[in-house]
């Protein structure tokens, strides 16, 4: 017996269709309401407020003494002080030379004591041969290893390397650790090879201010590594600024240190959203009434601003990333004339993102401070309004269709 | 003057050469890449001038603000060349787009460029004025290096139109 054929014609394209815009329109009130400030006071389970850096500011002058007091010397200095401090992302940083002292100030969130490891140590890396007369397994002196007095110097030092570069490397037991390796100049490696050869199967040691890290020659080692025995990404990162940030040539030491207040202009999240949000308001009434562009690109740009500014929000508060409220308020109106700009422009958006690109990158790369934070976080937004242009586009020719 | 020796003995040779390396690329680079798009020297020459302009009008701003009206200029103030070549970059970025669109068309006349670049320069007006002074009201820490950005954004926005008009007889 033939069953009868039950014929459904049902056009499932629509049916998706609407799911797909249901899901969507869904994800973006989400995004929405997350960034939205206060949400943290209506969602108990997942904290969902922003991770301001306001409350984490603080503000240092440092006095720093040199034994050379001549200006080459204390010039050389300043760019190492302040190449170390940008690279650790302090923001705020002004360095004096007066009375023969240099005077640094700064203005940072970092970890305070982070910051002054960048300006206590001189960072002097030489390379050091055992003392013949020493001995290194006395077990009353356990630390004989560690004393820069019972080794000699070597005509190596750390300007005879290329750079040090810390990473994550195989131990003997198969765990990994991190070493800082030494890479040498390529005129020298020849030289500095022979020098290992001397010491095959012997120990020497790398000094660093003083204090001697010990490192076993083999010639089958294809590179020059000493451990570091940190594991804090923070740490590290100083670790790679103090080997990395120039040669300090003279001696110095920190001779006074004085809390100042830090001048971070503080900006309330709900006047300045209010604000902007008003100014939007305004902004697109008035473009609609006077019909100097056309409702459907006014729409867009208004969707697109909105989720830029949601998605950006969002994410900083899902992962609790730390911002700076004034800096977030600026980047929030650039990114409302960006959007509105490509927007209205379409044919001239590649022109725009090439111009932006150039100048943003170069502000990241070569800019200080809050400038580099802004342009950073600038590049991500510029990207991600031109994202939300196409998806507020495609969003409203779906709606359209329904 | 002062202001300007101090800025420079307060600058390490690092800072120096950054600056130098930031201001050749946003002189010459933006420039260069005009000319690239478009082969039109007036283009080129109206990119360059506006640029130099908006540079010097934040520099004599900064120096009149610090002199005579005896404002502190502190870091915050770093703020405003941002914003005001960031907002010139807009100009340059549309006027380019604009002339590449048209400029192959039979009927192309650079009077359309000059009325583009009005109606851009008019909208851009707008949106700095109500997002710069909504924001500005409401945070009185930087209000005077927000209106002072806004202030120099919206001449920097009618130079460069005002450089086209003339450019583009």
């Amino acid at each position: 017996m033939k069953l009868p054929k039950l014929k459904l014609n049902i056009n499932i394209k629509p049916v998706l269709n609407y799911i797909l815009i249901i899901t969507v329109t869904a994800l973006f009130l989400a995004m929405i309401f997350i960034a939205l400030p206060l949400t943290e006071k209506f969602v108990s389970k997942t904290s969902y407020n922003l991770n301001t850096n306001d409350k984490s500011y603080w503000s240092q002058e440092f006095i720093v003494s040199t034994e050379d007091t001549d200006t080459q010397s204390l010039n050389d200095l300043r760019n190492i002080f302040y190449k170390r401090l940008k690279g650790f992302g302090v923001e705020e940083i002004s360095t004096y030379v007066e009375n023969d002292k240099i005077r640094i100030v700064v203005t940072s969130s970092k970890d305070k004591e982070l910051v002054k490891e960048l300006i206590s140590n001189k960072f002097e890396v030489t390379i050091v041969t055992r003392k013949s007369d020493v001995n290194f397994d006395d077990s009353n002196n356990t630390y004989a290893y560690m004393l820069d007095t019972n080794y000699d110097t070597t005509e190596w030092a750390r300007e005879d390397f290329r750079n040090v570069y810390i990473t994550k490397l195989k131990t003997n037991n198969g765990d990994y650790a991190n070493f800082a390796i030494f890479k040498l100049w390529p005129v020298a490696e020849e030289k500095f090879n022979k020098f290992l050869l001397q010491y095959n199967g012997l120990y020497i040691g790398v000094d660093i201010d003083g204090f001697v890290t010990p490192y076993q020659v083999s010639t089958t080692s294809e590179i020059f590594a000493i451990p570091i025995s940190t594991e804090d990404t923070q740490q590290l990162k100083v670790m790679n600024l103090l080997y990395n940030s120039g040669v300090a040539k003279t001696n110095f030491k920190i001779d006074s240190q004085t809390d100042l207040t830090p001048g971070v202009p503080s900006v309330n999240y709900m006047q300045v959203t209010i604000g902007v949000f008003a100014a939007i308001v305004v902004l697109y009434v008035y473009l609609f009434l006077s019909k100097s562009t056309t409702p459907t690109i006014l729409l867009k740009s208004l969707i697109a601003i909105t989720l830029t500014i949601s998605i950006y929000l969002s994410f900083l508060k899902i992962f609790q990333v730390p911002v700076d409220m004034f800096v977030l308020s600026i980047e929030a109106i650039l990114t409302v004339i960006i959007a509105r700009v490509l927007a209205e422009n379409k044919d001239s958006a590649f022109y725009i993102e090439v111009f932006l690109l150039l100048i943003l990158a170069s502000l990241l790369f070569l800019g200080n401070g809050f400038i580099s934070i802004i342009a950073q976080d600038m590049l991500i937004l510029t990207a991600l309004a031109k994202f939300c242009l196409i998806i507020s586009g495609w969003y409203i020719n779906k709606v359209k269709k329904i | 003057m002062e202001i300007i020796i101090n800025l420079w003995n307060n600058w390490t040779v690092y800072e120096k050469w950054t600056t130098l390396v930031l201001i050749l690329i946003v002189l010459l680079a933006i420039p260069g890449l005009v000319w690239l798009f478009t082969k039109n020297s007036k283009l080129l020459l109206g990119a360059l001038l506006s640029l130099v302009i908006t540079g010097t009008l934040v520099a004599v701003g900064l120096i009149v603000l610090n002199q005579a009206f005896d404002f502190a200029i502190t870091y915050t103030y770093k703020l405003v060349p941002f914003i005001t070549f960031f907002i010139n970059i807009l100009c340059i970025g549309t006027t380019v787009g604009y002339f590449m669109q048209n400029h192959r068309h039979k009927d192309f006349n650079p009077i359309l460029v000059k009325e583009e670049a009005f109606k851009d320069a008019y909208r851009l007006t707008l949106s700095c004025i109500l997002l710069f002074s909504g924001f500005a009201v409401l945070t009185p820490s930087i209000l005077i290096p927000i209106l002072f950005s806004l202030g120099i954004s919206l001449l920097v926005i009618w130079i460069h139109y005002l450089l086209l008009k003339k450019l583009l007889k």
